[in-house]
């Protein structure tokens, strides 16, 4: 997205009709699927302003190659969420500032350019690989890959969604923006 | 199948929770000793991030000198400003608006719809609900009387748990001698809880699977936590699978509470 678009400027410089905008257009969205997944109305106001933080210093300082604000906005809000669920944490917003939280966000500023990495590619691969591959991140039993694409046997199945795994991970470990990972 | 289709089908199993507990136990004595197959492992689990729906989020091996690079931007003034702009313009347009339905309001309707559906659904409990109803860490050994050394370690870890500092209580963990699995078994009881606790179900059912194997008199506790890993994932076939193990050996801990749970669920 480019920053002399007057949308990303006006937010980048904080206009309030663009927080008026985003407040009432995106932000109904993202309580919703918190709420709906068990957190409370003020983790999600916590977790919204946390990923306009992101976007703001992804925006300021990098080139970030996206097609629409709003979606991506929702795909940061939904992974601070998935985040939260798995280490259990409280989000807490103090009013000023304080270093652990720029440590936190830089954290998750981190995890979330490897699962953008992740994303981009899986782009790259064949349509048919991309499908296979999602399914099987869905832990879609072979049983039902079979199904669905018609193959013969449930080895052909594990066969395929294994060179299209290994095509994966070569081309995310071949990138230089490649973090290794903790298991 | 080749070495590589057949380590890649040892990884998923790995991850998928299908591998048996003693093979479990081996191939992650494999991962600690092998670079390689540890980095696959971590790939492939973060590739299940991928998708939408998944409870697995990403970890990234300490690197201080990115940490501090990126951190350097978010404590930057202009950042501060942002947000600061931002939770100004929030304060500002958050006022509490009146309303015809007030709090009495909400909670008449709240109360028609819940005995609505106790009414209409008296037979179906939630497998969430089940877990909070069956899951009491009251029951866990305590340590506290005991008197020798060691037992400083382990008082320690009961008392942090007792204060639900759960993610001490795995902090804490990481720093002991893998010999107190053997000498205290039990250990793992207040470990795989704290895992429990903080949604990190993969590592709670590692902790139930090691009680299992070990020589403990008591073993058989691991079976019915490792269930209720399983039910509050809202995993109805594990749960079941694990609860017909107990139900199998009537000696074994809380066999009445698992046929009753069992019932209940089926």
């Amino acid at each position: 997205m480019n920053k002399k678009d007057p949308f990303i400027d006006g937010f980048l410089n904080g206009k309030p009709d663009i927080f008026n905008k985003l407040y009432t257009e995106s932000f109904p969205a993202v309580q919703r699927y918190i709420v709906s997944r068990g957190g409370s109305k003020a983790t999600a106001e916590d977790i919204f302003h946390n990923a306009l933080v992101i976007l703001f210093v992804k925006l300021k300082n990098e080139e970030l190659q996206i097609q629409s604000f709003k979606n991506y906005l929702f795909t940061v809000c939904k992974n601070l969420w998935r985040r939260e669920c798995s280490q259990n944490r409280v989000t807490n917003l103090p009013s000023t500032p304080l270093i652990d939280e720029a440590v936190d966000l830089a954290k998750f500023s981190i995890e979330q350019k490897q699962w953008d990495l992740y994303q981009e590619k899986l782009k790259e691969l064949s349509e048919n690989c991309r499908k296979l591959l999602l399914l099987s991140f869905k832990k879609i039993t072979y049983k039902e890959i079979v199904k669905v694409f018609n193959y013969a046997s449930e080895t052909v199945a594990r066969q395929r969604v294994f060179k299209c795994k290994s095509r994966l991970t070569k081309l995310i470990k071949k990138d230089s923006r490649y973090l290794r990972l903790k298991p | 199948m080749n070495d590589e289709e057949l380590k890649n089908e040892a990884i998923e199993r790995y991850l998928l929770m299908e591998m048996p507990p003693d093979e479990r136990k081996s191939f992650e004595e494999k991962i600690a000793q092998n670079a390689e197959l540890k980095e696959q492992v971590a790939l492939y689990k973060a590739l299940y991030a991928t998708d939408d729906d998944s409870e697995e989020w990403i970890t990234t091996e300490k690197n201080n000198e990115l940490l501090k690079k990126e951190a350097t931007l978010f404590r930057a003034q202009e950042t501060k400003d942002f947000s600061k702009a931002l939770k100004d313009y929030r304060a500002a347009n958050t006022k509490t608006k009146r309303s015809f339905f007030t709090p009495q309001l909400w909670s008449a309707i709240a109360a028609v719809i819940i005995i609505g559906i106790f009414i209409l659904y008296p037979k179906s409990p939630s497998l969430s609900k089940l877990y909070e109803n069956y899951h009491n860490w009251e029951e866990l050994p305590s340590y506290v009387s005991k008197g020798d050394d060691k037992a400083l370690t382990l008082k320690n870890i009961e008392t942090t748990f007792r204060s639900k500092n759960y993610q001490n209580v795995i902090s804490i963990s990481q720093t002991l001698d893998t010999s107190i699995y053997n000498t205290n078994p039990q250990i793992s009881l207040y470990i795989g809880v704290s895992h429990l606790e903080t949604n990190q179900h993969e590592n709670a059912i590692t902790a139930f699977d090691r009680l299992i194997q070990s020589n403990a008199i008591d073993f058989h506790k691991g079976y019915w936590y490792k269930a209720l890993v399983f039910l509050k994932k809202g995993d109805k076939e594990n749960t079941i699978k694990i609860l017909e193990t107990i139900v199998a050996n009537p000696t074994y801990y809380n066999y009445e509470k698992a046929k009753e749970l069992l019932d209940e669920i089926k």
